[in-house]
């Protein structure tokens, strides 16, 4: 097991605190995993370090354009009623400017506490600091794998892998769900490499032979599949010497 | 593993903390807080789960009665959701969805005494976890496959065995 390919421990000061915030929140500080079978693979891993500077500028872009509407809106007022007190508008920026300094703040903590797991057959997600979001999604049940990049993501040479499962639905605005998402998507933000993460989930993918709606008794054939593998090889080879002896008998 | 410390096929009723939880939770709606509460108490005392060998059921209600029922190999994915209350009574949402239309899941399991070890139990008899108990729970029909293949082998075999004598 591999845990963790980020930045470090962090300072002196940087741990005392995580650890003091993690017991006061409850908030699970060790790798998340998921209970696979002896000697089965499992990965589990951060974002890529360069996640948190992105997801700095992404905040600070937002919080921008939003004081820049914020004075725009009061500037404008002031143009229409000379008498109103435009000032009183501006009452809104240390509303947009406190939680994003937070944001910003707790954003390591939320890079620690973000974890990806990769196993041989399914996959999970954590992520989130007040509420701790956790979703699991065996390869079986996949339907499609979407890799998103945006113009900032780019810059920093970073992917989000989108995994769906059947089912759609729109977002979800229910509390249960990730905000945002459809509660059937999993979302693996800032990945390096997404070719290759993309390529690993696709092709557990494309090992299941069902359409992943609960529809075949597959099960069995995954419980056994090492050796059934082995059989079908063994089979093939079979097949393979008797079409060469019969060529060759036919040749001479 | 989980399931041998805790058995979750013997979770009915869900723990005592979750009506602090909806005391809690409704007191953030403030002026609206006794309806809130009432109708969160209502699910509590009538909430029922019941979890067999292929599925799981749950019902509630006083008099809206709700029940749903679904099936262990349908789940499409499985969430476990904790806000900061939650964690600090040791409770949580594991969110069950199939592959119904609704962007909501299909059944939220409030008051699980150990949530975490239901979602892993969840995970483990769902399609695709290949985890060994799920294999042994669900093998039967099909489980004469393995032998077919191995008749076929000898078979084969044998027949290229004859084919090279033949040649000679």
């Amino acid at each position: 097991m591999t845990a963790g390919n980020g930045i470090g421990e962090g300072s002196v000061v940087y741990r005392g605190i995580k650890g003091l915030v993690a017991r006061i929140l409850r908030i699970p500080l060790e790798p998340a995993s998921i209970p696979v079978n002896s000697g089965e693979l499992l990965d589990s891993f951060h974002p890529a370090p360069g996640w948190i500077r992105l997801r700095r500028i992404q905040v600070l872009l937002a919080a921008f354009s939003a004081v820049v509407i914020n004075i725009g809106l009061a500037v404008g007022f002031s143009l229409l009623n000379k008498n109103s007190d435009w000032m009183g508008w501006l009452f809104l920026l240390p509303v947009i400017i406190i939680p994003c300094l937070l944001k910003i703040t707790l954003l390591r903590l939320q890079y620690d506490c973000t974890w990806y797991v990769l196993t041989a057959r399914s996959l999970r997600i954590r992520r989130g600091l007040w509420v701790i979001h956790e979703t699991t999604i065996t390869y079986a049940n996949i339907q499609n794998v979407t890799v998103r990049q945006g113009p900032i993501e780019r810059l920093f040479g970073l992917s989000n892998i989108e995994v769906e499962t059947a089912g759609g639905g729109g977002t979800s605005s229910d509390s249960s769900g990730p905000s945002g998402d459809s509660s059937h998507t999993g979302r693996i933000e800032g990945v390096n490499d997404p070719e290759a993460l993309r390529d690993r989930i696709m092709s557990q993918v494309r090992k299941s032979r069902s359409s992943g709606l609960g529809d075949e008794p597959e099960q069995i054939r995954v419980a056994g599949s090492v050796g059934a593998d082995a059989d079908w090889s063994r089979l093939a080879g079979l097949l393979r010497e008797i079409r060469d002896d019969l060529q060759g008998a036919g040749a001479t | 593993m989980s399931s041998e410390t805790y058995d979750f096929m013997a979770f009915k009723r869900p723990v005592k903390s979750l009506a602090t939880y909806y005391l809690v939770s409704s007191l953030v709606t403030g002026p609206l807080f006794p309806i809130f509460w009432f109708a969160r108490m209502c699910k509590y005392w009538t909430l029922e789960y019941d979890f067999d060998e292929d599925g799981i059921s749950m019902k509630w209600g006083v008099l809206w009665r709700r029940e749903i029922h679904l099936t262990y190999r349908r789940i499409q994915d499985i969430h476990l959701t904790r806000n900061v209350i939650q964690r600090w009574m040791r409770l949580a949402d594991v969110s069950v969805q199939t592959a119904g239309g609704s962007a909501s899941p299909e059944m939220v399991i409030e008051g699980a005494p150990c949530p975490e070890e239901l979602r892993d139990d969840l995970y483990a008899r769902m399609r695709g976890s290949g985890l060994v108990d799920h294999a042994a729970a669900t093998s039967g029909p099909d489980s004469g496959s393995a032998s077919g293949s191995a008749e076929a082998i000898e078979l084969l075999t044998e027949i290229r065995d004859l084919l090279r004598e033949r040649g000679r």
